[in-house]
């Protein structure tokens, strides 16, 4: 029966000297989920990263990848791109994905067949025999991301897959990693700092700030937990009146006026009929009404200026 | 085994395409094989071969210094080294690979030395037949000489290898890297000198196959070293910028 957690990590903690850059760190991840791991520089993005790979050992806590220990047979299960692209600048395209495909012991036929389905996938196909080392870094990071998926890795460390990347490529590396968790049940962790490409793709989020982890859920529900409630109503005008009935309603909990604008947070999601009632009913003409909702990044940001 | 093959490949694949390197230990054969023998061609056939030993070894430890710096200092700078170290190879067939890469390098360049010491002697021969005292064409070296070059040398070598791997590991800039790398290199001149200097004129079995010995137990205390130097965690925390 295959594990359930695709990577579970317990008190996982890591001292550099005076300095805990990773306290007590504790999550799991389900396997076929997207998940995002969010957090400013040095909040131990990195150094997590590194202990799940095996390349720094904790001082205390355990990590687990598909029910492995950290070591040579998990590493066997993980397709990875960091935060260098790692790629050998003498040599060429195909050589750099050939290397890494012995490593994995892909025997050669499917290797070859495997390789240059990732490099037609990636556009580089043409330019398999050219040394990378010339490459931009968007070209570079394509061909990285394909060493990554060499293997069919069941999880994928990606380190910001996306920098760099124009916006076609851009988009087709963001598709690749719906897919590949929708589709084919991988597990993707991801590291960026890139807030709206972590709402748009990822299942689940993980803040971490100062070597401690603040959160981990989906990112809606997140942000139905985080938002309070706000309606915004554009009117033909208001009177004095007019915002006053709507303030002495129970639902309402604050109210800005803002010309003919209308901005009320709620202390409970609440339908607006009430509302819109209570203006028509005091003359008050009613054009739009909106709901709105905070981004993860208005959360993210919120969330960080907390905590500092 | 396989995998430590596969790193060692990927080593030839790099040094090929790296042209100025490949110049560089091209003329190292051609200063130590050639320039300097040829220049002790006056004292006589025993002096040109006992003196010419130190040259040809040399050319194989200075290729050693270089390679070893390029296998592992440059690719902890370039950051290849965090990625390999990412995958299911073990820290032994990556440090092996590289270390079998560089001593075949060296002990080719050792081959290329001797090759263009045979040639500038053989052709100084046939311009001036008594150029060289006790000596005629086909000029040859002893068996000695080969033992000591592909037996012992392959042991100076390795020394180097490691000494080269410790410091890789360890510093932060690619000058002092090839600087440290050199001057690791100094020691050896001591049992290099005493060979020439004890064993004059003539070399004997019995020092060669001492000093064999005591490299033997160098290396096992230099690889030793540098193998438990060489750990993903080491590595990943002395990335250089």
């Amino acid at each position: 029966m295959e594990h359930p957690w695709a990577i579970q990590a317990e008190g996982l903690t890591r001292r550099f000297g005076a300095h805990t850059a990773l306290d007590n760190l504790s999550f799991r991840i389900p396997r076929g989920t997207i998940f995002g791991f969010l957090g400013p520089n040095g909040a131990g993005k990195t150094t997590t990263v590194r202990l799940l790979l095996g390349l720094l050992r904790p001082d205390a806590g355990w990590a687990r990848i598909m029910g492995l220990p950290v070591g040579t047979e998990a590493r066997r299960l993980v397709g990875v791109l960091l935060d260098r692209d790692g790629l050998y600048d003498n040599l060429s395209a195909w050589d750099n994905l050939d290397f890494y495909g012995q490593i994995h012991r892909l025997a050669h036929p499917e290797r070859a067949k495997r390789i240059e389905e990732l490099l037609r996938f990636s556009g580089l196909w043409e330019r398999r025999s050219e040394l990378v080392g010339g490459w931009s870094k968007g070209m570079r990071q394509k061909l990285a991301l394909a060493r990554a998926l060499l293997a069919d890795p069941p999880l994928l460390i990606l380190d910001e897959p996306t920098a760099g990347l124009d916006p076609a490529s851009l988009k087709m590396v963001r598709d690749l990693i719906v897919s590949l968790a929708a589709d084919r049940q991988r597990t993707i962790f991801l590291c960026t700092h890139n807030l709206v490409e972590a709402e748009r793709m990822c299942n689940q989020v993980g803040l971490i700030r100062a070597g401690r982890l603040l959160l981990q859920e989906e990112p809606q529900a997140l942000r139905l937990r985080m938002s309070r409630p706000q309606v915004t109503i554009t009117t033909g005008g208001l009177s004095g009146e007019a915002v006053a009935a709507v303030r002495r309603l129970p639902v309402v909990q604050d109210v800005a006026v803002d010309g003919a604008d209308l901005t009320l947070t709620l202390r409970e999601p609440a339908d607006s009929e009430a509302i819109v009632a209570t203006l028509v009913a005091e003359g008050v003409g009613v054009r739009e009404v909106r709901h709105a909702t905070r981004s993860l990044e208005d959360i993210y940001l919120e969330l960080m200026q907390e905590e500092g | 085994m396989r995998e430590i093959l596969v790193v060692t490949r990927k080593e030839f694949r790099e040094q090929l395409r790296q042209r100025r390197d490949v110049l560089r230990y091209i003329w190292f054969a051609v200063v130590f094989g050639g320039l300097f023998p040829l220049s002790s061609m006056g004292q006589g056939h025993e002096a040109l071969v006992v003196g010419s030993l130190p040259w040809l070894a040399y050319a194989g430890i200075v290729t050693a210094s270089g390679t070893t710096v390029g296998a592992f200092f440059l690719e902890r700078q370039r950051g290849t080294l965090e990625t390999l170290l990412a995958t299911p190879l073990s820290d032994l067939a990556i440090f092996a690979g590289k270390v079998i890469f560089s001593l075949f390098i060296s002990l080719l360049s050792v081959f290329a030395a001797v090759a263009v010491e045979l040639l500038a002697v053989n052709v100084a021969l046939l311009a001036a037949p008594h150029s060289l005292r006790g000596a005629s064409v086909p000029f040859n070296l002893p068996p000695l000489v080969y033992f000591a070059l592909f037996v012992t040398g392959p042991l100076f070598l390795v020394y180097v290898i490691g000494a080269g791997t410790l410091i890789s590991l360890r510093v932060r800039s690619i000058r002092t890297a090839n600087l440290l790398g050199l001057l690791s290199t100094l020691p050896l001149a001591v049992p290099v000198g005493l060979v020439a200097l004890v064993a004059r004129p003539g070399l004997n079995w019995g020092f060669v196959v001492a000093l064999t010995g005591v490299m033997v137990v160098v290396d096992a205390v230099a690889l030793r070293l540098a193998l438990g130097l060489f750990s993903r965690e080491t590595v990943v925390l002395n990335i250089p910028s």
